[in-house]
Formats: structure tokens, C-alpha cells, sequence
């Protein structure tokens, strides 16, 4: 048997990029992450599906240094990063895409993008990359971002994000307040990005939108996990969590 | 499916090299304070008991005051040993993990020692 006939790795022997492990985060004393654990593997899609206040933001926050946790263990490549600042994670490529996009609406696109150059990118590499991934963007490259549209500064959002090159992308509510034509828009993008190898960690409202970008789906429910599978295999899971029954 | 498997090695090399902040848990904070607290009580306490018992001739008070004195004293000495134990832990997992170094340095000087010992 030479190398080349081994089989391939089962994706549970690899080491998870992201791991959280019976995290618990508060505001003011008031629990809100009940020992939440997660795992995202390198190459993986994963999708925590939730309802309104379930703390799928509370958990992203979190993992990415903007919150504190209370207690439990957050493991980023194999190592606890409980305590880390946020920035010095994002800065090695843990990019987090917040909820209400984060953008500096009254510096231009073109401004906005020169921001992710702190990865060591020329400021043309990132206009240009981002040009590439949302041709649409390159038209409002002198307005202010304030200015543009909710889907337009979604897409503004996503190419500041993909500009630092992440290793794992992290998406907070891609579809809040858009319509279901650019959400469609930005999801195939997603898609695109989840095909060349990028991990991505996203967390949805809406189910149904994730289904085919997703590999994995967690379901999130009053601040705990409480149960992961495949998409397909969660519908159950869905309604129940949705409609309480 | 692992389709960067460069980026994904750069992210671990990266993030294994990045500087993380001492973690000092809630509980040993919370206790820390608690310390600092009895003490502060506890000194409050003591100029409290000796000027009722002072200030009073009726012996059934000035015992009530005495009583108040030695619960001063108890805080105090609680208090004192709870921030010492709190302020002072990180420097003594510090201590310890050197003595541990120094013991196991020592142990591999004896093992090389005799080894060369033995083969002469």
C-alpha cells in the first residue's frame, strides 16, 4: 500500500480550529451562555441555527474577544485563548463580520477597505480583491459608506473581512434586514469563499438560508447548544427550538 | 475537506506564538477583596470597641465591647491571610514552577555525573 491508497482522514481526527468547551458568559451578574460547545474544523461550513435571544451573538462575541467569558474554555488552534483581546485575534485571522455590518459610515468604500491593510496587504491588493468579489462595489468606490445600501453595505462588510485573508470567517446575521434577493447574493458568496477552504463559522435567524452552505448546524437554544448534526437532519430540531413545542 | 491547509498552519503557528494575558479567575478576585475588606472592618472595628467599653462603666457593655474587639482581631487575621494567600499566588506558582525547574536540573546533573562516572 503505498501513501496515495490511504484513506482520507475522518474530519473528527483533525484538530478543530475553533472549540468551545461548557462556555459560560454573563451581562451584569444575568447568565446568558449556559455552557455552550462548539467545534469548527479546518475546511468546515458550520452554522449555528437559532431563535431571537438563544445568545448565538452573546457566543460570537465571546470567541472573538469582545466579550469576557465567565467560565469554560475557548481553544483556537489547539490553544486556549481565554483572556485574548480581540484585535490581537483578529489580527492573525479570526475575522468576525458583526451583526449591523461594522462599517465606518462616514469614511468613502474605497477608505473603508484601506482599513483591512493591517495584515500587510497593499492598499490596491485589497481594492483589488475586493473589486474581484463584488464587481458592484467598485462604482460607490468615493461614496461614503453611509450612504449605500443595506445589501451594498453588507457586501462592503464582507470584502473588509475577506481582505485580511481570515483563516476562520465568522458571520453574525448576514441576512438581517436585506432582501431575500441580495441575501441569496451574499450567501453564494459565501459559498464561494467556503469552497476555496475558508472555515467559516456563521450564525442564522432564518434556517432555511443556510441549509446549503452549511456542512454542519448546531441548534442554539437559551444560551446552551442542544444538538449538531447535518442541516438536512436538524428541521426537527428547528421547529421545536422556533416554536417553542 | 482541508483546502488551505498553509493559511490554516500560519493561523496555528501565529496564534500559538501570540501573548495572552495572566487569567486570574473571578473567585481568587472576589476573595482578594473579601480580604481587603475584613481588614478594613476589622480596623474600623477595634477603635469602635475600645471607646464603647471606655465610655462606659457598666461591665455587661464593656464585655459587649470585648466580645466586638476579638471578632475585630478574628477579621483581621482572616482577612490578612485571605489577601495574603490572593495577592501573592501568582508569585508562588512562579516559585514553584522554578523550584521544580532547579530540582529537575539538578537531578539531570547527577544523572550526567554519574553516567560519565560510570564510564570512566
Amino acid at each position: 500500500m503505498t501513501i496515495t491508497d490511504l484513506p482520507a482522514p475522518e474530519t473528527h481526527e483533525i484538530e478543530p480550529l475553533l472549540e468551545l468547551r461548557g462556555v459560560h458568559a454573563a451581562y451584569d451578574g444575568i447568565d446568558v451562555l449556559h455552557g455552550v460547545d462548539l467545534v469548527v474544523r479546518p475546511g468546515r461550513v458550520v452554522a449555528v441555527l437559532g431563535p431571537n435571544g438563544a445568545g448565538k451573538t452573546t457566543m460570537l462575541k465571546v470567541l472573538s474577544g469582545l466579550h469576557p467569558a465567565s467560565s469554560g474554555d475557548i481553544l483556537v488552534a489547539g490553544r486556549r485563548v481565554n483572556g485574548a483581546r480581540a484585535d490581537d485575534l483578529a489580527r492573525r485571522g479570526l475575522c468576525l463580520i458583526p451583526e449591523g455590518r461594522g462599517i465606518f459610515p462616514n469614511l468613502t468604500v474605497r477608505e473603508n477597505l484601506w482599513m483591512m491593510t493591517h495584515r500587510g496587504q497593499t492598499k490596491a491588493a485589497v481594492e483589488e480583491q475586493a473589486a474581484a468579489r463584488f464587481p458592484q462595489l467598485t462604482k460607490f468606490m468615493d461614496q461614503t459608506a453611509g450612504t449605500l445600501s443595506g445589501g451594498q453595505q453588507q457586501m462592503l462588510a464582507m470584502a473588509r473581512g475577506l481582505a485580511t485573508d481570515p483563516a476562520l470567517l465568522i458571520l453574525d446575521e448576514l441576512s438581517m434586514g436585506l432582501a431575500p434577493i441580495i441575501v441569496d447574493q451574499l450567501y453564494e458568496t459565501v459559498g464561494q469563499v467556503a469552497a476555496e477552504g475558508t472555515s467559516i463559522l456563521l450564525v442564522e435567524q432564518f434556517a432555511r438560508i443556510v441549509m446549503d452552505v452549511a456542512d454542519e448546524a448546531a441548534v442554539m437554544v437559551q444560551g446552551r447548544i442542544v444538538e449538531t448534526g447535518r442541516p438536512r437532519d436538524l428541521e426537527a430540531s428547528l421547529s421545536q427550538a422556533y416554536l417553542g413545542g | 475537506m482541508i483546502e488551505q491547509p498553509e493559511r490554516v498552519e500560519q493561523f496555528k503557528a501565529e496564534i500559538a506564538e501570540m501573548n495572552l494575558p495572566e487569567q486570574t479567575s473571578n473567585r481568587d478576585r472576589m476573595l482578594l477583596k473579601a480580604g481587603a475588606a475584613l481588614m478594613v472592618v476589622a480596623v474600623v472595628l477595634g477603635p469602635v470597641a475600645y471607646v464603647t467599653s471606655h465610655g462606659t462603666s457598666n461591665a455587661l457593655q464593656q464585655r459587649d465591647a470585648q466580645v466586638m474587639a476579638l471578632i475585630a482581631l478574628v477579621l483581621a487575621v482572616v482577612g490578612g491571610a485571605l489577601f495574603l494567600r490572593y495577592s501573592i499566588a501568582q508569585f508562588l506558582r512562579f516559585w514553584l514552577a522554578r523550584l521544580s525547574w532547579e530540582q529537575q536540573a539538578q537531578t539531570d546533573r547527577i544523572i550526567e555525573a554519574m553516567k560519565a562516572d560510570a564510564g570512566s
